[in-house]
C-alpha cells in the first residue's frame, strides 16, 4: 500500500496565449485552462504505482474555484480524492508561500503519505521551485528530474533514476520522499468513461484559509518574500532583416551574410 | 513543520556582499558561474559590495586562482569527500551555513539543473526569496536587486523584487558575459566542513552516462536546421534532408512534425523537446510558436523561411525570407554546396 499525494496546478494553455497587437501585453481572457503537463505525468506515475502496490492517490492543488475542473480531470483519470485550497488570502503567492500552504495542508489532511509527486515545473511561471520547497517545509528529502520510480516490496524505500545533464543517477531513497517528474517518464492516460462516471461521486474538498488555519500572514502575497514589481512585453529583437522579394536575391543576400560571419565555411578535409 | 520567519524582522542593512555560487562541471568551474562573476562586476558599480565566489566540492581549492582571474575578490572554499558528487542534502547543509555566517545581500546561482535544485532548497531553508531563471539583473535606486525574467515562455518580462535577505536568484547561462581573465590577488577562506554520511538521506548507487540517443548531436551542434509543418508531408522532407547534409546541420523539428512522425520524436526542438543554442539556426516552414521559440531563441543567428509574412518567427529571427520554401530551400542548398566545395558527394 502506497499513499501518494500528487500536487497539480491549473495553468493557462500557453500555446493559446496571444499578444495584444496594440498593447503588446499577453491576453489571458478566453484562454483555455489545462492541467499542467508535467503534473499530468505525475498523476499517471501515481496511478501506475497504485496499480502495482495498491494505496490511495490524493490530488492537491491551490487555486481559484475554477481549478476544480483540473481536479475533476485528475479524478477521472482514476485517482481517489482531491483537495483544493482556495481563498483570496492565498492569491499572488510566490513559490515559498505556495510551498508553505501546500505543506501545511499535507500535514493537516494527508500526513500518512508515502510519496509526494510534483511536476518538474509549471508552464506558466516555469520556476521549478515549489516541489522542492514543499519537501524542505515538510523536512523530507526530495529528488528532482526523475526518470523512473520503483517502490521496494516492503513499501519503505524507492529506487529512483534521476537524469541530469547527460548523467543518470540511480538512487535509493527512503519513504516518505518528494519526487519531481518530467516529460519522458510516461504517457499520461486519457480520462475514460467509467472513471468519469465514478469521479462524479468522488469528493473535491475545498479548503479556505480559515479552515487551514495557522498564521494567515504566511499565505499569499503577504507571506511571499518575492513580489512582481512590473510586467512588460519584451523589447523587439533588433536587427532582423526580412526579405520578401525575388527568392534568388534573398538567398544570395543571406549566403553573403552567412559567409561574412563565417557561419558557412569551405569544408576542410 | 518549520516556522516561517516574518520578512519584516529581517534587518536588511546587516546583509552585505555579493555571493556567486560556483558549480563544478567536468572537473572545472563551469562557464555559467564565471559569467555570474562578470554580472557581479556590472552590479558592483551601483552596489559597492565585495564579490565572493563560493566553491564546494572535493579538491577544489586549486580553482581559487581561476575564480580570481574572472573577477572574484574573495573565494570561500568548502572541501569534503562527500561533496565530490552533488546531493541536495550535503550541499544545502554546507552552503546554508556559509551564507548564514557571512550574510551576503545577494546570492547568484547559474540556472543549471542541479543549481536550480540547490537554490530552491536553500531558499526554503533560509526562508528567503528566489527568482528563477533570470535573464537580466539591475540595481534600483533603493539598492534593491531587480531580477528580470521571462514569463509565459518569453511573452512577458517580469521584474521581481525580494523583501528578505539574501536576495537569491538563478541566472540563465549565457545571459551575461565573463570578464577577460587577468591575474589577480585574492583572499581565500577555507571553511571547516562538518558532514557525516548520515546527513545525506538518499544513497547514490550508481552514476552512468545517459545512453547517447541519436539526437545528442542536436544540443551540441553548431548548426541546427529544423523543419515545420510548411513541408506539408513526409515525402516532401527530401529537400530538407538534402539541405541538412549540404550545410552539415543537425536536423530538428517542430512538435507537429514529430507528432505526425515525419521525423523521430527525439528530434523535437522546443518546450517539450530539446533546447538548442547553436551558432546558426534555420527554422524552415516553422511559424514560431512560443513552445518552439523557447527551445531555440538563444541561438546566435536565426534564419527563418516561411510563406506567411505574419508568422511570429519573423519577429525574432536575424534573417527572414518570406517565400515558398520549396523554391527557396533548394536555392540555399545549391549555394551552400558551391561554398563547401561539394565535398559531401565526393
Amino acid at each position: 500500500m502506497v499513499n501518494i499525494i500528487v500536487c497539480v496546478k491549473q495553468v493557462p494553455d500557453v500555446a493559446e496565449l496571444k499578444i495584444d497587437p496594440m498593447t503588446h501585453n499577453v491576453v489571458r481572457e478566453g484562454v483555455p485552462s489545462i492541467v499542467n503537463p508535467d503534473d499530468r505525468i505525475g498523476v499517471e506515475e501515481a496511478l501506475r504505482i497504485k496499480e502495482k502496490y495498491g494505496g490511495r492517490i490524493t490530488i492537491l492543488s491551490m487555486g481559484p474555484p475554477q481549478a476544480k475542473a483540473a481536479l475533476f480531470e485528475c479524478l477521472s483519470m482514476g485517482t481517489d480524492d482531491a483537495i483544493l485550497l482556495s481563498d483570496r488570502t492565498f492569491a499572488a503567492a510566490d513559490t515559498l508561500a505556495t510551498a508553505y500552504t501546500l505543506a501545511r495542508a499535507i500535514k493537516m489532511y494527508r500526513n500518512d503519505f508515502d510519496l509526494i509527486i510534483c511536476g518538474r515545473r509549471a508552464i506558466d511561471a516555469e520556476t521549478g521551485q515549489t516541489g522542492i520547497q514543499i519537501a524542505e517545509q515538510l523536512e523530507i528529502p526530495h529528488l528532482t528530474y526523475v526518470k523512473s520510480v520503483q517502490v521496494f516490496p516492503d513499501g519503505k524505500k524507492v529506487i529512483v533514476r534521476r537524469e541530469v545533464e547527460g548523467q543518470i543517477e540511480t538512487i535509493e531513497a527512503p519513504i516518505p520522499i518528494l519526487l519531481t517528474v518530467m516529460e519522458g517518464l510516461n504517457k499520461p492516460r486519457l480520462p475514460n468513461l467509467r472513471e468519469i462516471i465514478k469521479s462524479k461521486k468522488k469528493e473535491i474538498r475545498v479548503v479556505n484559509a480559515t479552515e487551514l488555519g495557522g498564521d494567515l500572514s504566511l499565505y499569499g502575497l503577504k507571506g511571499s518574500p518575492t513580489w512582481v514589481a512590473k510586467v512588460y512585453p519584451p523589447p523587439p529583437k533588433p536587427g532582423g532583416t526580412i526579405r520578401s522579394g525575388e527568392p534568388k536575391e534573398s538567398v544570395s543576400e543571406l549566403i553573403n551574410i552567412l559567409a561574412e560571419k563565417k557561419l558557412i565555411v569551405k569544408r576542410v578535409e | 513543520m518549520m516556522a516561517q520567519v516574518s520578512s519584516a524582522l529581517i534587518d536588511i542593512q546587516s546583509w552585505r556582499g555579493i555571493f556567486v555560487y560556483v558549480e563544478m562541471k567536468d572537473g572545472k568551474p563551469r562557464d555559467a558561474s564565471l559569467e555570474l562573476l562578470g554580472a557581479s562586476h556590472k552590479l558592483k558599480e551601483s552596489l559597492q559590495e565585495e564579490i565572493t565566489a563560493v566553491i564546494l566540492g572535493k579538491d577544489v581549492a586549486e580553482f581559487a586562482k581561476i575564480l580570481a582571474s574572472y573577477g572574484a575578490e574573495k573565494v570561500i572554499v568548502a572541501e569534503h569527500d562527500i561533496l565530490g558528487h552533488y546531493t541536495s542534502d550535503a550541499y544545502t547543509k554546507v552552503l546554508s551555513k556559509i551564507v548564514l555566517e557571512n550574510k551576503p545581500s545577494v546570492v547568484f546561482y547559474p540556472a543549471t539543473p542541479n543549481c536550480r535544485d540547490l537554490a530552491s532548497k536553500m531558499a526554503a531553508r533560509l526562508k528567503t526569496g528566489l527568482a528563477a531563471d533570470c535573464t537580466d539583473l539591475k540595481v534600483n535606486e533603493n539598492k534593491q536587486l531587480v531580477q528580470i525574467r521571462p514569463d509565459f515562455g518569453g511573452k512577458d518580462l517580469s521584474e521581481i523584487l525580494t523583501k528578505t535577505r539574501p536576495q537569491m536568484v538563478t541566472v540563465r547561462p549565457g545571459a551575461f558575459k565573463k570578464l577577460q581573465p587577468k591575474d589577480s590577488k585574492v583572499k581565500v577562506q577555507k571553511v571547516k566542513v562538518d558532514l557525516k554520511p548520515e546527513d545525506i538521506r538518499i544513497k547514490i548507487l550508481n552514476v552512468e552516462k545517459a545512453k547517447i540517443e541519436g539526437s545528442d548531436d542536436l544540443v551540441k551542434s553548431q548548426v541546427v536546421a529544423s523543419a515545420g509543418m510548411g513541408f506539408g508531408s513526409r515525402e516532401n522532407m527530401a529537400i530538407f534532408e538534402e539541405f541538412v547534409k549540404a550545410i552539415g546541420a543537425s536536423p530538428g523539428a517542430s512538435r507537429p512534425v514529430v507528432e505526425r512522425e515525419w521525423m523521430a520524436r527525439d528530434r523535437q526542438v522546443g518546450q517539450s523537446g530539446k533546447t538548442v543554442a547553436p551558432k546558426l539556426y534555420f527554422a524552415i516552414g516553422i511559424s514560431g510558436s512560443v513552445q518552439h521559440r523557447v527551445g531555440m531563441e538563444n541561438s546566435e543567428f536565426i534564419v527563418a523561411i516561411n510563406n506567411d509574412p505574419n508568422a511570429p518567427i519573423f519577429k525574432f529571427c536575424n534573417f527572414g525570407i518570406v517565400g515558398d520554401l520549396f523554391e527557396v530551400l533548394p536555392l540555399i542548398t545549391e549555394e551552400v554546396k558551391k561554398i563547401k566545395g561539394n565535398s559531401a558527394s565526393s
